[in-house]
């Protein structure tokens, strides 16, 4: 503040910050995890619009596996040669 | 950057960091995101700090300079980050509420007018050290500094009124 004003310097002085919390530092200095720890016990933050696509494949594979037409089987009942196994 | 020189860095410069983020966002949670984002832009970049051109204190704030002011661009895409136009009203404050009443003048104000004001004021940093932290030429800064003062000055007027009268009648 300007050397004439000590009187609003007093006062803003008043304000005081809150301290930095410990766990702060703590997770700023955790030791960086290797790969292949980071593949057994990692994780990944996946946006909300990206597990909805996920969703919606997983659906519509779903759907399709469910509908998909099953090889036809050959009617033997009619078949006039299905005792000499020619049908 | 080794590990101890980043330790070294976070050990004397988190808690400046730290106080200039709460002070220009008013939000602990805020603040220990930029000190978070700040250390993590030196560790990934350590060569982007030149200690020809300034002190690491100058430098990290610099960067928690650039990112508090990105947070404003996003939460406040229309206002101005330094509005002259602005005339400030005196602020109604109880006479138990001094601190509060200086928090709230101080975020009340422009963030170009408060980033100066909170490195002055509260980390006694030169006008040259401002103007290298804000990457502002030293007449700007002293415009800020000079417009934030009156601000606050006319803001906090109830408190510092009283405050003259109490001490001129002693």
């Amino acid at each position: 503040m300007e050397p004439n004003d000590p009187q609003l310097r007093e006062l803003l002085r008043e304000w005081q910050t809150p301290a930095v919390s410990p766990e702060l530092e703590a997770r700023m200095l955790r030791p960086r995890r290797s790969w292949s720890s980071f593949l057994l016990y990692g994780y990944i933050r996946v946006p909300v619009p990206v597990v909805y696509c996920l969703l919606a494949l997983a659906i519509f594979a779903g759907w399709r596996l469910s509908t998909r037409t099953s090889p036809s089987v050959p009617c033997v009942a009619d078949c006039n040669h299905a005792l000499t196994g020619a049908c | 950057m080794t590990d101890a020189d980043f330790r070294d860095a976070l050990h004397g410069h988190k808690d400046v960091v730290h106080r200039f983020a709460y002070r220009m966002t008013g939000s602990s949670s805020a603040a220990e995101d930029i000190v978070q984002d700040c250390f993590l832009i030196l560790w990934r970049k350590p060569g982007a700090y030149d200690p020809i051109r300034g002190a690491m204190r100058a430098f990290l704030l610099g960067i928690a300079r650039n990112l508090v002011l990105k947070r404003w661009r996003d939460e406040r895409p229309h206002e101005a980050l330094e509005d002259d136009a602005f005339v400030f009203q005196p602020l109604n404050v109880r006479e138990d509420g001094r601190a509060e009443a200086v928090e709230k003048a101080i975020l009340m104000l422009p963030p170009l007018q408060r980033e100066a004001v909170v490195l002055a004021e509260y980390e006694e940093m030169s006008l040259d050290e401002i103007a290298q932290a804000t990457a502002a030429d030293l007449a700007a800064v002293k415009s800020r500094l000079h417009r934030a003062r009156q601000n606050l000055r006319r803001m906090l007027a109830p408190i510092l009124e009283s405050k003259g009268a109490f001490h001129g009648t002693k």
